[in-house]
């Protein structure tokens, strides 16, 4: 498992910010995790606050989003959620999908207060 | 220019809990986009302002793949193989699935007909690189340690040393996983998911983002079929579900068999 460094990419990310706005401090991270992303939120969650203790910046939260996984259709060109990873069309049955969301592992944005 | 309002560099606005969001370019940002975190907001925000008592929120929005490190080490490393007219690919299995037996017949069949390198990936121990040597192709170990797949920048820093001027194709064995290789780029043209018949034939299904992302799948130890009452049409189908598209390739590193069209398939490729 590597949600830790999961985490301490996250953090890492912060850091610039924070080094050049000194009177600032981050109150929360929102990201954006897919289901097909290889990530566990529950365990990002849990490795988060170790990833803030050691970067001498605890007490950040951390908010998650959670992406579906859609596809979208080559051959009707319709984009839609699947529940199940069965990789074909709901609309017209055809194989020839493209996985359009459900990658996702991103920072979205960060809430500062200035103190 | 951000694309979305056209502004030149920064651009503020309030959200109705009076948080300020303040959308700026970062040194390394391509994408800029405005979105409204409907998550944030309390339910009893929703229909009129608030005033807040702690210190004004600012929110920066960013848009940044938490793995733009990873991904910018692997641009590299993919321009680097385009430059020299390398194919990569990046091997994907479980542990024990047969990744350096069928790299060591593999090399055996390409030497002198194909020039090939090979980096290996394991958290410990060069005894997969020790296997591959010998065999016509340069081959590099990388030790993980605790990371448990590799990443770009490993990659980037083995290619000098593996590299020869008349290489044409690269294996890329990754360490033993089948969940974490498949989020991190390595800079590869394609991914080869590997599974062998001891795994079992719904394997696909249960790891369906490698599988997927795969554009070839190895059937592996296929010698060993009638020792596990394997079931063909149960594991096609379970390929087909996650990959309907998918190149299948059966073959016994062990016993020779299925190695043929393999190899021709992997000399087609260059």
């Amino acid at each position: 498992m590597h949600e830790l460094s999961i985490c301490e990419a996250i953090v890492g990310r912060l850091r610039p910010y924070l080094e050049e706005n000194p009177g600032c401090r981050v109150r929360r991270v929102f990201v954006e995790i897919g289901r097909l992303s290889g990530v566990d939120p529950e365990a990002l969650r849990f490795a988060f606050p170790a990833a803030t203790q050691s970067a001498g910046l605890a007490g950040i939260e951390l908010e998650i989003a959670r992406r579906p996984v859609t596809l979208r259709c080559c051959a009707c060109g319709v984009e839609a959620e699947v529940k199940n990873f069965e990789m074909k069309c709901g609309a017209c049955g055809s194989a020839e999908v493209k996985i359009a969301g459900g990658r996702e592992l991103k920072i979205t944005s960060f809430e500062i207060e200035e103190e | 220019m951000c694309k979305d309002c056209g502004c030149e560099g920064v651009h503020r606005h309030t959200l109705p809990d009076g948080t300020e969001v303040v959308h700026s370019h970062q040194e390394h940002d391509r994408e800029h986009r405005h979105e409204h975190h409907e998550h944030d907001h309390d339910e009893h925000d929703r229909d009129h302002h608030h005033e807040h008592d702690r210190g004004a929120k600012l929110r920066i929005a960013i848009e940044e793949n938490i793995l733009s490190a990873n991904d910018r080490a692997a641009a590299l490393n993919r321009a680097e193989f385009r430059q020299r007219g390398i194919v990569a690919v990046n091997l994907i299995s479980s542990p024990g699935s047969g990744k350096t037996a069928l790299l060591e017949k593999t090399l055996d069949l390409l030497n002198g007909v194909l020039p090939a390198a090979v980096i290996v990936g394991d958290q410990r121990s060069d005894n997969d690189a020790r296997r591959l040597e010998n065999r016509g192709a340069p081959v590099v170990q990388i030790e993980t340690g605790d990371s448990c797949h590799l990443n770009a920048e490993q990659v980037g820093k083995a290619l000098d040393a593996v590299l020869r001027p008349e290489t044409k194709l690269l294996f890329i064995e990754n360490v033993g996983n089948l969940v974490c290789p498949a989020a991190f780029d390595l800079g590869e043209d394609f991914k080869i998911a590997l599974l062998s018949t001891p795994e079992g034939e719904d394997k696909p299904i249960k790891y369906p983002t490698l599988f997927h992302l795969a554009k070839t799948i190895v059937l592996t130890k296929s010698d060993l079929k009638p020792h596990l009452d394997w079931d063909d049409a149960e594991c096609r189908k379970a390929i087909r579900t996650v990959n309907p598209g998918v190149f299948i390739f059966e073959l016994s590193a062990k016993t020779g068999d299925g190695m043929t069209p393999w190899i021709d398939y992997l000399k087609g490729l260059c």
